[in-house]
């Protein structure tokens, strides 16, 4: 008996214990993606810069998986339990903006002289504005590139691509003549990845648009499907032959980790560099290769977004023009490119990452310059889950590629 | 004249007490059941009155903006979307096959293990361990035996000069794929369940069937099949709802994958509230969800008593 | 051949046959544990049990990427709490269902069982919203709440009536002559009988809600 009544006061003190404690009025919350030791560290390093200035409140940053952030951050907004702060990403931005959810900045930061907001160039800003609105400060507007492995072209006895791009023969055709003669696939080393091993599941566009683009297609323009278009289907068929008919790449439902050593090429953006930090191959950094159409870079952009649902949007706001201000945005380059056309011409862009040669953050500075955003759309989760049931048809070994285009068009024309 | 004095007294007398044994009896099991019925009024009837009030409603759960529609979500699922047909029929398949290979090998395992020999023991811990494994983990796992070139499975095979399929990436295989992955993950349940039955069977009716000479397959069919059959009626009708519920095995496997071949009716509701925030069509999803697993399970059990009777 | 023989030898051919049987639902674990051991090219690359290298740092680094000892606890004493309001209110229920009489029974058990029909997302978003008003959305009381009083209570409840049906009369008839109330009956008479069956609703609950993740995942919105 005294057994139970001691198991019953456990229980219910345990209950006691339950309710979480409440928040302090002034805790920001930042909800990112990244749960990468080193991207943390440096976010609470410019967050302690901004809490020596804004003495007793506290930044925290939560970490949402990638896979499931739009969803966890909806149901956090949803739930009455909203973030101060997050990141969203480029192919998010129309749903939320028009959505009504994200606060309008613009006053605050172009109020702010020392922010000085028109150092941020207007292409850069594009998804991000609605009139004279401004709904997110772009803190990532990260270009597209090509990763080596120098250690596999080198034994290969291959020119590496920035060899080749020198010349001006780093095209898609050159890349697929080398990932056939480097791949090994009953060695497990294959000649390119798909982007974060996702080229055939959750990152389809991005594993697409490069070489859409550089064929002269596109994902859609102003509500039409272009996939359909012949420069659109000829590059797809190109990727598929490389896939079923060279062998070269990474297939369907394989592991092939570039960052593991697995493959010789992927494309990817530099913020991924943290994962080489043990590699123990000697890798490169080079330019998307070109294509019929020329050379075509793409940009994805994650910007930061205060929430109109939050209770210290005005010291959210504060945070937002902190971290991207010139300083901030400077430490940050180190990961993610600045939208800041003054830090991403200077020096310390091209110098002061510790780890890319400054040779190589000229052609990220160029590939921003010249390169154009991933696609977006309002009814961006609706295309894409219809898109990738109607994509992995092309996945197998005797699909008819224009047939399997035609059928995404239609699947997505309504929603676009 | 009858004074009123002597009316109420008599009243008085004949009057039953106000707490009848009965009642006292309701009131007593009342409160023991308060935690459980209040409980399932807030957490589950309340809620299923909540979806289904939703389902009449179009709402978008990023907006919060709410507009009264009707039945129109439910002539769109039924009438004019073409998904939805195809996920029904998933489920189904998933079910039909799911089911049917459960129970058998469920039985089959059972009955091998059910005595006490040498062994048993053993293997009754290793078929039940996948139960109490976590779901991510067991799917991780089997996505990686899985793989097309360099899974094990595919190996394995291999040595025997079998030439498996990418198991995962194609339509029909990933179907099958899901489901005996998921088939060796709850059998365990349901082998535990059948050894009780079959342990409770008594001895004599097979050793007084044994002395008439009747052969093992007699004996099963005649004596300890009859007297499994409401554990066998409670085992289908759980697993059979179980099935048409399945959502975690497939998200983590295939993603509703390849080409929605694996797209059931748990994970579409999940892609209309969760990705596509269209909260009032997946609530009318859910509802009719509930309508086809209500109208399942009455079947079986209409069907066993029948069959019994 | 002498009749031990016989037996011995079928019982080898049985535990041969049951061990092939058995490949695929040990086989997974045995990999995790070599995985474990494994350097992370080692674990996606090849397939063997064996690793070429122990790598006994995996473990310390488990501790380290994550708090894994808080979240290891958090799981533990959310399946206490689970396992314990689960046996009090089910075996509460369970034996008011099978030993008292009451209008409304069968009509109560058939709501009851309908419940194990209803499918997790049907009742998640209303759940999800009460929770939310309630102010409890980033506390563990969802993932105590809604077990205990979803499916697996429900058939936690059945398992009990079922136990409490087959316990004799008469020894709670003779509880009721030495005077005991209801409640003492059940506590001093029924429950003790029906340790099995608290030990098997015990070990269940204890079991799944350990292992169930995705209740968590939506409800604590992390």
């Amino acid at each position: 008996m005294k057994h139970t009544v001691n198991l019953a006061a456990l229980t219910l003190s345990a209950a006691f214990i339950l309710p979480g404690v409440a928040a302090n009025a002034q805790d920001l919350r930042v909800t990112v993606w990244t749960g990468s030791d080193a991207h943390l560290a440096m976010l609470n390093g410019i967050a302690d810069g901004f809490v020596a200035e804004n003495p007793g409140t506290t930044v925290t940053f939560e970490t949402i998986p990638f896979s499931e952030y739009t969803r966890g951050l909806t149901l956090q907004l949803a739930g009455g339990n909203p973030p101060d702060v997050g990141w969203l990403l480029e192919s998010d931005a129309p749903t939320f903006v028009s959505a009504g959810v994200l606060a309008d900045i613009g006053p605050a930061l172009r109020g702010d002289a020392s922010y000085d907001y028109a150092d941020f160039a207007e292409p850069a800003m594009g998804l991000w504005v609605d009139g004279e609105a401004v709904y997110g400060v772009p803190f990532s507007t990260s270009p597209f590139m090509l990763y080596y492995n120098a250690t596999a072209f080198a034994e290969a006895g291959l020119p590496t691509p920035n060899e080749l791009a020198t010349d001006g023969n780093w095209t898609w055709d050159s890349l697929r003549s080398s990932a056939a003669t480097l791949s090994d696939g009953t060695n497990g080393f294959w000649g390119f990845e798909g982007k974060d091993g996702q080229g055939y599941d959750s990152r389809i566009l991005h594993a697409m648009m490069p070489l859409i683009r550089a064929y002269g297609g596109d994902a859609w323009t102003d509500g039409q499907c272009g996939f359909t278009s012949a420069e659109s289907v000829a590059a797809m068929e190109m990727y598929h032959a490389m896939i079923f008919e060279d062998g070269s790449v990474v297939p369907p439902g394989e592991i092939g980790d570039f960052f593991a050593g697995d493959a010789a090429m992927t494309i990817n953006q530099i913020s991924r560099v943290t994962r080489l930090a043990e590699a123990d191959f000697d890798w490169g950094i080079a330019p998307l290769p070109a294509g019929p159409a020329g050379q075509a870079d793409v940009i994805g952009q994650a910007a930061l977004v205060v929430f109109e649902q939050g209770e210290n949007r005005d010291l959210a706001t504060a945070l937002i023009a902190h971290m991207t201000s010139s300083v901030g945005v400077e430490t940050m380059a180190e990961f993610f490119p600045p939208a800041r056309s003054s830090v991403l011409a200077s020096d310390v862009f091209t110098q002061g990452n510790p780890v890319i040669a400054p040779e190589q953050m000229m052609l990220v500075r160029a590939a921003i310059e010249n390169g154009i955003v991933l696609p977006a759309h309002q009814n961006y989760p609706q295309i894409f889950a219809a898109m990738r049931p109607r994509v992995d048809a092309l996945w197998q070994a005797d699909a008819d590629v224009s047939a399997v285009m035609a059928s995404v068009c239609d699947a997505i024309a309504g929603d676009l | 004249m009858i004074s009123p004095d002597t009316k109420s007294a008599t009243a008085r007398k004949t009057r039953a007490p106000l707490l009848t044994l009965r009642r006292r009896e309701a009131m007593e099991a009342w409160l023991f059941l308060s935690p459980t019925v209040i409980g399932f009024v807030v957490f589950f009837l309340g809620p299923l009155i909540a979806v289904f009030g939703y389902s009449l409603t179009e709402w978008n759960l990023l907006t919060q903006r709410a507009t009264w529609v009707g039945l129109e979500n439910y002539t769109d699922a039924l009438g004019n979307n073409p998904d939805f047909w195809p996920v029904l029929s998933n489920s189904l398949i998933f079910a039909v096959g799911l089911v049917p290979m459960n129970m058998a090998l469920a039985l089959c395992l059972a009955l091998s293990l059910s005595r006490p020999a040498f062994g048993n023991v053993f293997f009754r811990v290793v078929f039940f361990a996948p139960v109490v494994t976590s779901a991510v983990a067991w799917a991780i796992v089997w996505k990686f035996l899985l793989q097309g070139e360099a899974g094990a499975v595919n190996q394995m095979l291999a040595t025997v000069g079998i030439d498996g399929p990418n198991w995962l990436r194609e339509p029909d295989w990933a179907m099958f794929a899901v489901i005996f992955t998921r088939v060796i993950k709850m059998v365990g349940l349901n082998m535990i369940l059948y050894i009780a039955a079959l342990q409770s069977v008594p001895r004599d009716y097979e050793a007084a069937a044994v002395l008439e000479g009747a052969s093992r397959w007699q004996i099963f069919k005649w004596i300890i099949w009859p007297l499994l059959a409401p554990t066998t009626l409670v085992i289908m009708v759980v697993t059979t709802i179980g099935s048409l519920k399945i959502f975690d095995h497939i998200f983590l496997m295939t993603g509703g994958g390849p080409e929605n071949g694996t797209l059931v009716l748990a994970f579409y509701v999940y892609q209309q509230a969760f990705e596509f925030f269209d909260v009032g069509y997946a609530s009318a999803l859910a509802v009719i969800m509930f309508v086809v697993i209500l109208a399942l399970t009455l079947l079986q059990v209409a069907l066993r008593n029948r069959n019994a009777s | 051949m002498t009749r031990r023989t016989h037996r011995l030898v079928t019982r080898i051919c049985w535990l041969i046959t049951l061990s092939v049987v058995a490949i695929p639902f040990a086989f997974p674990f045995l990999w995790m544990i070599a995985g474990s051991f494994k350097n992370a090219a080692e674990v996606l690359g090849s397939t063997s049990l064996i690793p070429t290298t122990i790598r006994w740092t995996n473990y310390v680094e488990v501790f380290e990427y994550q708090p894994f000892a808080r979240q290891y606890f958090n799981s533990l004493y959310i399946a206490v709490l689970v396992s314990v309001f689960t046996l009090i209110i089910s075996s509460l229920a369970g034996y008011a269902l099978a030993r008292m009489r009451f209008a409304g029974a069968g009509l109560l058990m058939l709501f009851l069982i309908s419940a194990l029909m209803v499918p997790e997302e049907v009742t998640i978003i209303p759940n999800f919203f009460l929770f939310g008003w309630l102010d409890l959305m980033d506390t563990h009381w969802p993932l105590v709440l809604l077990p205990v009083f979803g499916s697996h209570g429900v058939m936690a409840t059945f398992l009990m009536r079922q136990y409490f049906l087959a316990i004799p009369k008469e020894l709670e008839e003779a509880g009721k002559m030495d005077g005991l109330s209801r409640l003492g009956i059940w506590w001093k008479i029924a429950l003790p009988m029906s340790r099995p069956a608290l030990a098997a609703v015990t070990i269940i609950t204890f079991l799944f809600s350990c292992v169930n993740r995705r209740v968590k995942r939506d409800q604590i919105a992390v």
